[in-house]
């Protein structure tokens, strides 16, 4: 037995051994998965909070755009500005605006190698033309006109209701948001097939902003339009709309694209969007729509507006009072004013929320603390609005300047309410969001349409013999999902929508018996080659760099707030002080405890230095001793203020604007800020960003000054896109310096002008390690 | 400051009586120790208030309920202690719900106050294995005593003993890792692993 038990024993000391070993590796990776999961979380979750903050940002906007309206001076210069920024509509009937879009006169020339269109469309050349997309081609501006002209004569014949059918066995393929991500259509292709009679489609809205190829999306889905009337259908989004286009990114796009037509190009698209259906209907059982629904959501309703009336979220139509017709000029003015006295109605509506839902749910009361404007006030303004707007027209039309005379209406005196509702009625459709409790109430996160409850899913249905809503509207980190007791299904087909990696999307097809089946997919082009935890870590990244540009932005407030709790002003303050502190100023609902380890370098004893801390997220300034910190600060937080009302300025769309306006517009927002800016800093931050020596401001080159240089992110994508260069089949994803209405900081590649060349004084290098991963932020302001 | 004393509800569900383990399996795998029935409403909270409030943090990241009502399942249980930095085996977390049935695991739900005490139990257990340990332990792979082990083994290794691991799991802890010929250095496997 000897040697026999000896080999035994020796065998179960290596078996036991061999155990052992397996479960510590075990037990170590589960470990390491539950952490990367918790990472993959939080990071989730700063995406959604800070796509919060950017929509408050448009409230921003909208507030900023009230203040004007009610504080302007008589001033000769001023007034310009404003009207610059108010200007008249023209109106004109559709036969003219058929001559404004036309586009015989423009020639083609030979050296253009894209696709040729022939009218009527075929099947043949919209495939041909997503193949053109799918290699980087431009469709020439001719053929963009003549493709948008025949798909606006085919919109106005349409209803406002789609009505499609699944008899003949057809499946319907039902996609969410797009958002300019070509490559997530063409996936969608790729997987499903194109649209044909075989295979119909819905689209819910929100093809274009954010995305770089919003026009390629449009054109491709209108070309299948054309060639396949009866079975693509297109449903409109909110951001379907060329206001919200000019903050998102779309505008820019085509503008860029297009540098001779784009103008008459987004003229043409402002008409199409408001043509387009709003609701489409599968077997009188399934509802799509972009947003949502209300209490008051009635389809017989939805059919009979004049859906076109409605062209912008900002802008309701004109009502038809006798006071209004001899003032024409004033009609965008008073539709502003309308607008703000609309959302008065939401800021009374404060509501108690659970913590969980809180970050979702702010009254702009909250919002407009961090503004430095108090809820007082605000009732204030809107009052003296609209008092204003009731009685003083003949005084803001002296003020504004000449008035074209205009016939006066042949209606009768009463103000028609239906406009009210109707627009209401179309707000609710492509703004709304659900909400887990009972109810609904105004949806104070986006400025319109409604939070709506389980219970108004379901007499929703009950009314209209319906069974399940389809809406898109909101990211999901799975593409899709189901609320409301699986009756309402929130699709979206933009994957990575907030960075690499951090959703996938999700197309939908549904058979004659209308249960849904999912296809979800990411686009890879850009991950091949991560490993999971790689592409976890990337999207994290990227998530905390924007967190830390928003503790930025608060920084005054978050050091009052700290100062408030450190009563014996040590400095110093515990982690469980800051985490509060930040949530109280920030109201972004994240679980800051978790996260501190990403965002605190260090701490003594439990006890952090928040002045240090400051001095990490700091600004570096560079240029001169004029500007100072704080005045930086806060022109970077109403940056994408700022520079919506530079584009809306630059009334011929050539990404210039003159001196004058420049000092006009930063005068306003400063005064509406009620924060001191003074002629010489004006001029200082002029001089800085004039590298024309021309007398105007290159917008792109202002806005540059204003992004976060991240260096770290800098030599990450640079070593990407050295990885891309060896895999040539990758698309080349360009990484442009977009301007700071996009998600967020994003790198330059290569410097646009001489002065971006001077970006290597800023930000000392950045370690790699996981915690040391907190770079250095800076500004970078161009030096004298 | 000292926390108070939490009484901790009776964890859902009813503590069964412990199960008398299945037939050992084949020696010579030795066998595991019947533990006494877990008593958690004996166990003081050690934790700090601090503490309490981050574990609140990680809980509610994994709380999926539609109204967030601050409940994990019984199935993410194991990865929310896991993700607050101990380390459990999966043994341990069955033990400490009670030892559930399959079934419930995905759909019987626990709240924070009811986790808290099997946390703290958790919490206990110190052996984290250190590098060393885990170089020991893979060598026991390393036929031919060169510093690597062949991927295709280590993967055979962990899908089938002791907890094992699915498919995927190890897809993803070994992708990249392995060389031409299939090879692991394992040194820098685990400093790979262990730097997260």
């Amino acid at each position: 037995m000897g040697c026999g038990v000896t080999k035994n024993n020796a065998f179960n000391k290596r078996y036991d051994k061999a155990m052992k070993a397996a479960v510590m590796i075990q037990r170590w990776y589960r470990q390491y998965a539950a952490r990367m999961e918790m990472r993959r979380r939080y990071t989730w979750n700063i995406f959604q909070s800070m796509e919060y903050a950017d929509l408050q940002d448009q409230i921003k906007l909208y507030n900023f755009l009230g203040y004007l309206m009610d504080n302007f001076t008589p001033s000769s210069s001023e007034r310009n500005l404003i009207s610059h920024i108010f200007r008249e509509n023209e109106v004109c009937r559709d036969a003219e605006w058929e001559r404004f879009f036309n586009y015989s006169n423009i020639d083609v020339p030979d050296i253009y190698s894209g696709p040729r269109l022939t009218f009527p469309l075929d099947m043949d050349q919209a495939a041909g033309l997503v193949e053109a997309f799918k290699n980087k081609q431009q469709l020439h501006s001719r053929y963009v006109l003549q493709l948008l002209l025949e798909t606006w004569k085919l919109l106005r014949g349409l209803p406002n209701i789609n009505r499609v059918s699944t008899c003949h066995s057809k499946e319907i393929t039902v996609c969410g948001d797009l958002h300019g991500q070509l490559e997530d259509l063409l996936l969608i292709f790729y997987k499903n097939g194109m649209p044909s009679m075989e295979k119909p489609y819905v689209f819910n809205g929100d093809y274009v902003d954010r995305g770089k190829d919003s026009i390629e999306i449009l054109l491709i889905l209108f070309a299948f339009l054309l060639v396949y009337p009866g079975d693509v259908y297109l449903n409109r989004g909110n951001h379907e709309d060329h206001i919200i286009n000019l903050r998102y990114g779309f505008t820019k796009e085509v503008l860029g694209k297009y540098k001779l037509h784009g103008k008459r190009i987004l003229k043409l698209l402002q008409k199409i969007f408001s043509w387009l259906p709003l609701v489409t209907v599968i077997d009188h059982r399934v509802l799509i729509v972009h947003g949502g629904i209300s209490d008051t959501t009635e389809l017989a309703l939805i059919a009979r507006v004049d859906r076109h009336r409605y062209v912008s979220a900002m802008k309701p139509p004109k009502k038809k009072t006798p006071s209004r017709s001899s003032l024409y000029a004033d009609s965008e003015r008073y539709d502003e004013m309308i607008i703000c006295r609309n959302r008065t109605g939401s800021m009374t509506f404060p509501k108690q929320f659970s913590a969980r839902d809180s970050f979702q749910r702010r009254s702009l009361q909250d919002f407009s603390r961090t503004v430095a404007r108090t809820v007082e006030e605000e009732f204030e303004v809107r009052r003296r609005q609209a008092q204003f707007s009731m009685s003083s027209f003949s005084q803001s039309h002296r003020i504004l300047g000449s008035v074209p005379s205009c016939e006066s209406e042949p209606d009768s005196t009463e103000v028609i309410d239906t406009s009210d509702d109707d627009w209401k009625q179309i707000l609710d459709l492509l703004w709304s969001d659900p909400m887990s409790q009972d109810g609904c109430v105004p949806n104070e996160v986006r400025g319109g349409g409604c939070y709506w409850g389980p219970d108004v899913t379901e007499d929703f249905l009950n009314r209209h013999n319906l069974q399940l809503i389809i809406r898109s509207h909101e990211c999901k980190q799975d593409g899709y999902e189901f609320c409301h007791n699986r009756k309402v299904l929130t699709l979206f087909s933009a994957s990575n929508y907030y960075e690499i990696g951090s959703n996938r999307g999700a197309f939908v097809r549904l058979g004659p018996d209308l249960v849904p089946y999912f296809v979800q997919y990411q686009a890879t082009s850009m991950i091949r080659g991560l490993s999971f935890p790689q592409s976890v870590k990337r999207t994290e990244h990227t998530a905390l760099k924007v967190l830390r540009e928003q503790l930025f932005v608060h920084k005054s407030d978050l050091l009052s707030a700290f100062q408030e709790l450190d009563k014996e002003n040590t400095g110093l303050i515990c982690l469980s002080d800051w985490a509060s502190a930040i949530e109280r100023v920030l109201h972004l609902d994240l679980p800051w405890r978790v996260l501190h380890p990403q965002l605190v370098s260090s701490t003594t004893d439990g006890m952090l230095d928040y002045h240090g801390w400051f001095r990490d997220l700091a600004l570096k300034n560079h240029s001169s001793e004029y500007i100072e910190q704080s005045m930086l600060e806060t022109l970077y937080k109403h940056r994408s203020t700022l520079e919506t009302i530079f584009r809306i300025v630059d009334t011929d769309n050539s990404g210039l604007i003159s001196f004058e306006d420049f000092r006009q517009t930063l005068k306003l927002l400063s005064a509406y800020l009620k924060m001191e800016i003074s002629d010489e800093v004006i001029n200082e931050l002029v001089i800085s960003t004039d590298t024309n020596n021309d007398g105007s401001i290159d917008i792109d080159e202002f806005m540059e000054a204003f992004r976060l240089v991240d260096k770290g992110r800098l030599e990450r994508g640079k070593s990407l896109f050295k990885f891309k260069q060896e895999y040539q089949h990758l698309p080349q994803e360009e990484e442009t310096s977009q301007t700071a209405d996009s998600k967020g900081p994003q790198i330059s590649q290569g410097p646009p002008s001489q002065t971006a060349g001077s970006l290597g004084t800023h930000a000392e290098d950045c370690s790699s390690s996981q915690t040391g991963d907190l770079c250095d932020i800076s500004v970078v302001v161009p030096p004298q | 400051m000292a926390p108070k004393k939490v009484e901790p509800k009776k964890p859902e569900p009813k503590k069964p009586e412990p199960k008398k383990e299945e037939a050992p399996a084949p020696a010579p795998v030795p066998e595991i120790p019947k533990e006494p029935a877990l008593d958690l409403k004996s166990l003081p909270l050690e934790f700090t208030a601090d503490q309490i409030e981050e574990f609140k943090d990680a809980f509610t990241l994994f709380d999926e309920t539609p109204t967030g009502e601050m409940k994990i399942r019984y199935s993410q249980c194991g990865d929310v202690m896991r993700a607050l930095g101990h380390n459990p085996t999966n043994a341990d977390v069955l033990t400490v719900l009670g030892k559930p049935k399959a079934e419930d695991m995905n759909t019987k739900y626990l709240d924070f106050e009811t986790f808290l005490p099997m946390l703290q139990h958790i919490s206990r257990s110190k052996d984290q294995g250190t590098f060393e340990d885990f170089v020991e332990g893979l060598r026991v792979f390393d036929k031919e005593g060169n510093g690597t082990v062949m991927g295709a083994e280590l993967r055979h290794v962990l899908a089938t003993l002791g907890e094992k691991m699915t498919e995927d799991e190890v897809d993803r802890l070994m992708a990249g890792q392995e060389d031409a010929n299939g090879c692991i250095n394992y040194t820098s496997f685990i400093k790979h692993i262990l730097s997260g």
